[in-house]
């Protein structure tokens, strides 16, 4: 009995008992919980200041605010973000919500590919997208407006791609996934039950549909449109893309301009007093999604069983559905990528023809400048490799501290860990970038490398990080770790050889996904690249600011031949785990 | 020897407070098998969960062979994986991801105590030999069949060699078949290695089968604790006499006291007639009490005349059981559970006397 002398400690008040290495986790997260606080405050701190970050000694007003707000650029600006926004959501909506009612309520033969394509299709970058319909429908070298002048002998263009309702098409198109995977969950938690005792009381299925099945699914619906909303709201490839060269900004593109500006000096305050205004909306937006999210949960009515629930019928009609899932997929990935394909194999842009096809050549190929490419490419999967696997080893001690640890308040650090996910990622970024500068530029140079990258992109995504890990360690059994304990180990032992080998599957699932969305990332690493830590999309943006769209598809190419073994392993590790969700 | 003092312990959440354990005191002796018997809810779990330190106790003091592993006015606490106690969980908790040895070897492999691999194999086959599981050691712990899972978890927790062993209602997972099965060869396990063991359960039949104590637990108190036999015979409660067993309780108030030999006899005066009463007790004239008489103990007479604890009733109605006759009768407003043999069919209706020796007529308090 000499071990219980010696194992003895303190009784210690209300905090629970955990050994060196449970506090040690709970050390990490309260750290990083506290650095993820702290960014917004830096970002509403520095909207006060009124000089620059670099100036010792500041006054404090409103007067960025001042400058913002008087300014009826900005006014357009927010104008133009919300019309993006909303043609976003609709054109999204209009894709993914008939999509999600044929995948969870009717026969449709070949469910499981509109699942694998909308999960791997939301990892085509949106830049690329981007550059596929504006070589489409730019007014000037658009392919299908030169057709149509050609052919119906007109003076104007008919498409213009360069405006609020054009990138939303882009943008809707991009993000028809996500409100595919959310309204499909919706719909597949309700109970089906409650719609076919409905068609037990003889009503029709119609009736059903407008009557009990979408006032069930409506909180569900309005909560996956405030999110894409949201996501529309900061959008940065589409509009960067699409917008920038034609002097159209929304929100997340005017917020880069302002901190790299052409001619001016960058203008952070002004850029952390619109990033305030948008940390306040987001976070109003978000309480209306929390509301909404509590109202589906009242709506969910406990099931013994998971009844399957009745199928409508298609019978002659799945041609039409295919067709018009087909079409989905040709507009946002298959037509676009032709288009990029194309652009990069001719010297400038041009109807396909006789005369360009003969002129193909590898030229652009050829005038890359291999040596960024190859930078950017090395800088990129260093981030790809550490991104996923840091992110996820917060995730878990997240998750333990939440959902295991019994320390009180621990609540608090699932909501921040949410936080990178309710406030729009640019934030972040506009906020790490102005830490960088102003905090810690001398004390730290972390400006301009590639860990600052590394600490924002980890940031980015641990909302989804540790709702992976939540909702599967909720999952496990207790016990299992109690057992452990009895048998006289310590947490560190748990978390290695019973928590980690048991949420493996997941972890993997998870680690791939955050892997190829790193991969893609540009709107983060816009904010925070410079000359020496640029990554592969960045490249891609630069070449494309500069004029050199045949380059600049080119390299797009290349970045997603890259990420097509990933996009492989991502699929094989899907259907393993059986997961389908992103 | 495990001893517990004054244990309580609160639950804290967001919607309020629930005193779980609210002033527990017992103690096992060594190589006792203990049992905390009762209906969930009762702080049965939390009582055993705080001797293995996976709960924090608010207030008392836990001792396992005199030496303090949690005390709240001692300032001592001692982590669970310190303990060295062996725990079987309800749900066997078998880390699916290892095969039967290695869940077996996991404690000695990593725990407090770590031995050599040669000395961990020849521990763990002995173990595994012990529960009949030598011949499934590489087998993958999933392909286990319920009452194999509960073997190993059994294995995992005495490869330790523990001083003391905790039972979180193992048989609750099993069919009942396999259920009694496991119930002896536990019991004779126990028994084997002389390890101190506290069992948790809501079924009475396995507490009263394997325990050599019974703690009767209810609201976060004990009830009662003794041997079986006495719980069963002379419970000192209308709870622990309707939870032990079944019980017809009858409300009445005592006419007179009276001694007959060693315990008390009282007249008590109910809905249903008068009835002469056994009381461990001591009542007084008056006194609101509460009658508890086991069907089993209800003769059905056919003929007779009414008289001391002798009642006339009407039969409502037989179901069988298998092994008896459960029969319910009428007198006045109190319905009686009345056990008979299988072989009587008694006719529906008909009138009859129930008789109770005064001996099986407890008068209760409360």
């Amino acid at each position: 009995m000499n071990t219980l002398t010696a194992g003895r400690t303190r009784w210690r008040g209300y905090w629970p008992r955990l050994d060196a290495w449970g506090w040690s986790l709970f050390a990490v997260v309260a750290l990083l919980s506290a650095v993820i606080v702290v960014l917004p405050v830096i970002v509403i701190a520095l909207s006060l200041r009124e000089a620059g970050p670099i100036e010792a000694v500041s006054a404090y007003s409103l007067v960025h605010y001042t400058a913002v707000f008087s300014d009826s650029f900005v006014y357009r600006i927010l104008l133009n973000t919300m019309g993006f926004s909303i043609v976003t959501l609709v054109v999204s909506m209009a894709f993914g919500l008939p999509a999600a009612w044929l995948v969870e309520r009717t026969d449709l033969p070949g469910k499981s590919a509109v699942f694998t394509l909308m999960t791997i299709g939301l990892l085509m970058p949106g830049f690329a997208t981007a550059m596929g319909w504006l070589f489409l429908l730019h007014p000037r070298i658009g392919l299908v407006n030169a057709f149509a002048k050609q052919v119906f002998d007109l003076t104007e263009p008919p498409f213009n791609i360069a405006t609020i309702t054009g990138m939303g098409w882009v943008e809707g198109l991009s993000l028809a996934p996500v409100a595919f995977i959310m309204t499909a969950a919706v719909l597949k938690a309700i109970d089906p039950s409650l719609e076919e005792s409905a068609h037990m009381s003889g009503v029709g299925y119609r009736r059903v549909l407008r009557r009990i099945t979408l006032p069930l699914a409506w909180p569900g619906i309005l909560a996956a449109g405030i999110y894409i909303f949201t996501i529309g709201f900061a959008a940065f490839d589409v509009p960067a893309i699409i917008g920038w060269s034609n002097r159209i900004f929304t929100f997340s593109t005017y917020v880069v301009s302002q901190l790299q500006p052409d001619s001016d000096l960058p203008q952070y305050g002004r850029a952390a007093a619109l990033s305030t205004f948008v940390i306040f909306l987001a976070g109003a937006l978000s309480l209306w999604y929390a509301r909404l999210q509590g109202e589906a949960h009242r709506y969910q009515v406990v099931t013994g069983k998971g009844y399957r629930p009745r199928l409508l019928a298609l019978r002659g009609h799945a041609g039409w559905a295919w067709l018009f899932l087909g079409s989905y997929f040709v507009l946002s990935k298959l037509l676009p990528l032709l288009i990029v394909i194309w652009a990069s194999l001719i010297p400038y842009f041009q109807l396909p023809s006789a005369e360009a096809f003969s002129s193909i050549s590898l030229k652009h190929f050829h005038a890359i400048p291999w040596d960024l490419v190859w930078e950017g490419t090395q800088h990129t999967v260093v981030l790809m490799l550490l991104t996923p696997t840091l992110t996820l080893a917060f995730s878990l001690a997240f998750s333990w501290v939440v959902l295991r640890s019994k320390i009180p308040g621990r609540t608090a650090f699932d909501f921040i860990a949410f936080l990178p996910h309710a406030i729009p990622n640019i934030v972040f970024g506009v906020a790490i970038l102005l830490m960088t500068i102003f905090l810690v530029r001398n004390a730290v140079p972390l400006f301009g490398t590639l860990w600052i990258l590394l600490f924002v992109f980890v940031i980015a995504r641990l909302s989804y990080g540790t709702r992976m890990t939540n909702s599967t360690l909720i999952q496990i059994h207790r016990e299992l770790e109690e057992a452990a304990t009895m048998s006289g180990v310590s947490t560190g032992v748990i978390v290695h050889r019973i928590l980690v080998p048991l949420l493996a599957p997941t972890l993997i699932y998870a680690w791939l996904w955050i892997a190829l969305i790193t991969f893609r990332e540009l709107t983060l690493a816009v904010i925070l690249t410079t000359r020496d830590n640029i990554t592969l999309p960045v490249v891609v943006w630069s070449m494309w600011q500069a004029g050199g769209f045949g380059q600049a598809a080119a390299i797009t190419l290349l970045l997603m031949l890259l990420m097509v073994p990933l996009i492989a392993l991502y699929w094989w590790a899907m259907r393993k785990t059986g997961l389908r969700e992103a | 020897m495990i001893e517990v003092e004054n244990l309580s312990l609160t639950y804290r959440s967001a919607n309020g407070s629930h005193l779980a354990v609210d002033g527990v005191s017992f103690r096992v002796e060594k190589g006792q098998f203990y049992t905390l018997l009762g209906p969930s809810g009762c702080g049965k779990t939390t009582t055993l969960r705080s001797v293995a330190g996976l709960e924090r106790p608010d207030t008392g003091e836990i001792r396992i062979d005199g030496m303090p592993v949690s005390s709240s006015v001692k300032d001592v606490w001692v982590p669970p994986n310190r303990r060295e106690i062996g725990m079987v969980f309800q749900s066997y908790a078998i880390w699916p991801h290892m095969s039967v040895f290695e869940n077996a070897a996991f404690p000695l492999r990593y725990g407090e105590k770590r031995i050599s691999a040669g000395d961990i194999r020849e521990r763990v086959n002995k173990v595994l030999a012990l529960v009949q599981l030598g011949e499934l050691a590489d087998r993958p712990a999933p392909n286990l069949s319920g009452g194999q899972q509960q073997r190993l978890a059994l294995a995992r927790a005495f490869v330790m060699e523990p001083k003391v062993l905790l039972l979180d209602e193992p048989l609750s997972n099993l069919d009942a078949k396999l259920r009694e099965e496991m119930r002896s060869e536990l019991r004779a396990l126990v028994k084997a290695t002389g390890v101190t063991t506290i069992f948790v359960t809501h079924e009475q039949i396995e507490a009263l089968t394997l325990s050599d104590v019974i703690a009767v637990m209810h609201g976060g108190r004990i009830a009662q604790e003794g041997p079986p036999l006495d719980i069963y015979r002379a419970p000192d409660s209308a709870f622990v006499a309707d939870f032990i067993g079944h019980s017809n309780l009858l409300r009445g108030t005592v006419a007179s006291g009276g001694s007959n030999g060693g315990s008390a006899m009282v007249e008590v005066h109910c809905a249903s007639g008068m009835l002469m009463c056994t009381s461990a007790g001591v009542l007084n004239p008056g006194d609101a009490i509460t009658v508890a008489i086991r069907p089993e103990h209800l003769e059905l007479e056919s003929s007779g005349t009414e008289g001391e604890n002798r009642l006339r009733g009407r039969l409502e109605s037989t179901s069988f059981v298998g092994n008896f006759m459960d029969c319910r009768v009428r007198i006045g407003e109190q319905s009686f559970k009345v056990q008979l043999h299988p072989d009587r069919t008694p006719r529906m209706g008909s009138e009859f006397f129930l008789y109770v020796h005064s001996r099986h007529c407890l008068a209760l308090h409360g």
